[in-house]
């Protein structure tokens, strides 16, 4: 992996806790009944910038390395499901969460004072944190499903004879007939014409 | 600094922080239950407790996540992600999370919330600590379940033992 797509993984895990941390924030500051409008605006921007993070790193990642190099793996490996199902919906989920955390960053921005006044949009925008939350909270479920169907062992080259042994990189014992060796230390010999 | 050496240390730090303070405002929760309202000190010194084991759960959170990104980057694989201890560690620190915020808002019992709280810390230490230990998901969940069980009356025992000596 490329120093970029280890930046936009880790970047994409990292921003995206970032965010359902500062909505869960901004969750418990709306909830109280003396609030304060600069923290509600702080959490909601923090939360919106971390998710647009999460969401352009984890967009970059997606497209350009996870295709070819980490959906092979899983879908040969023990738990094809991870990405058949799993991200899958993540992929299509992930969509909503920039929109939902852009609208409550404008809400808490223009709302200020009318929150205190107006009971029905407080318990809205609550309505609307929570489901925020709740995605945000099954993209991590699904993302840790997903790096923990990524088997270190799929990505050796499947070897069934000597000759796959050989051209696939293996060390060849000096020994008559010869022997070809993988690193689970299985060995194929040299079939003898 | 390795970065594996700085995540352990923020991982114990966490737990250690959460652990200890969950366990003193429990402590001092039962000793204020004496009186019938909290004076201003009394108050102070439970939302100190409240603040550090929000710390405490903020760096086991982040710390943990780091330890997933180290593992995904080594490709540990369903070893170690799908194992039933971490599996279990897991949904023992997604309801601590969940109970945690519903006490926040006020949604829960304090009572109950605060035996949750306590028994979650516990067990996610337990788990933490004893890593040989190779129980099914199912018996590590019912093992949780019971001790919450116990620790839930346990907390009520001694939490009404004051009032029932003034009487």
């Amino acid at each position: 992996m490329s120093q970029a797509f280890l930046i936009a993984l880790i970047a994409h895990m990292l921003f995206g806790l970032a965010g359902i941390v500062a909505f869960t924030s901004f969750l418990l500051l709306l909830s109280r009944q003396e609030w304060n409008d600069d923290r509600l605006r702080r959490y909601a921007g923090i939360g919106f910038v971390a998710l647009i993070v999460a969401w352009v790193s984890g967009g970059y990642y997606y497209t350009t390395y996870y295709g070819k190099s980490v959906k092979p793996i899983i879908i040969e490996g023990t738990y094809p499901w991870a990405h058949q199902v799993i991200m899958e919906a993540k992929e299509h989920a992930f969509l909503f969460l920039p929109f939902l955390a852009l609208v409550l960053w404008i809400v808490a921005w223009q709302a200020g004072k009318a929150f205190e006044e107006n009971e029905k949009l407080r318990k809205a925008v609550i309505l609307l944190t929570v489901v925020t939350m709740i995605i945000g909270s099954a993209m991590a479920l699904g993302g840790l499903v997903i790096s923990g169907s990524v088997e270190k062992r799929s990505l050796q080259p499947t070897v069934r004879s000597y000759g796959e042994c050989v051209n696939a990189g293996y060390p060849v014992m000096l020994s008559y007939p010869s022997a070809c060796r993988i690193p689970d230390g299985k060995i194929f010999i040299q079939p003898v014409q | 600094m390795e970065w594996y050496t700085l995540l352990k240390f923020a991982h114990i730090l966490g737990t250690v922080l959460g652990v200890g303070a969950t366990t003193l405002a429990e402590i001092f929760t039962i000793k204020f239950a004496k009186s019938d309202d909290l004076s201003p000190t009394e108050h102070y010194i439970l939302q100190t407790c409240y603040s550090v084991i929000r710390w405490g759960l903020a760096l086991l959170i982040f710390s943990g996540f780091g330890y997933l990104i180290i593992w995904r980057l080594n490709m540990a694989g369903p070893e170690l992600f799908f194992n039933s201890r971490f599996i279990a560690k897991i949904t023992i620190v997604g309801i601590l999370l969940f109970f945690t915020l519903l006490m926040n808002l006020k949604m829960i019992r304090m009572e109950l919330g605060s035996a949750i709280a306590i028994t979650s810390w516990y067990m996610a230490m337990f788990l933490g600590i004893w890593r040989s230990l190779q129980w099914s998901y199912l018996v590590f969940i019912a093992f949780y379940v019971s001790a919450l069980i116990v620790i839930y009356f346990l907390l009520d025992y001694l939490r009404k033992r004051p009032a029932r000596e003034r009487t």
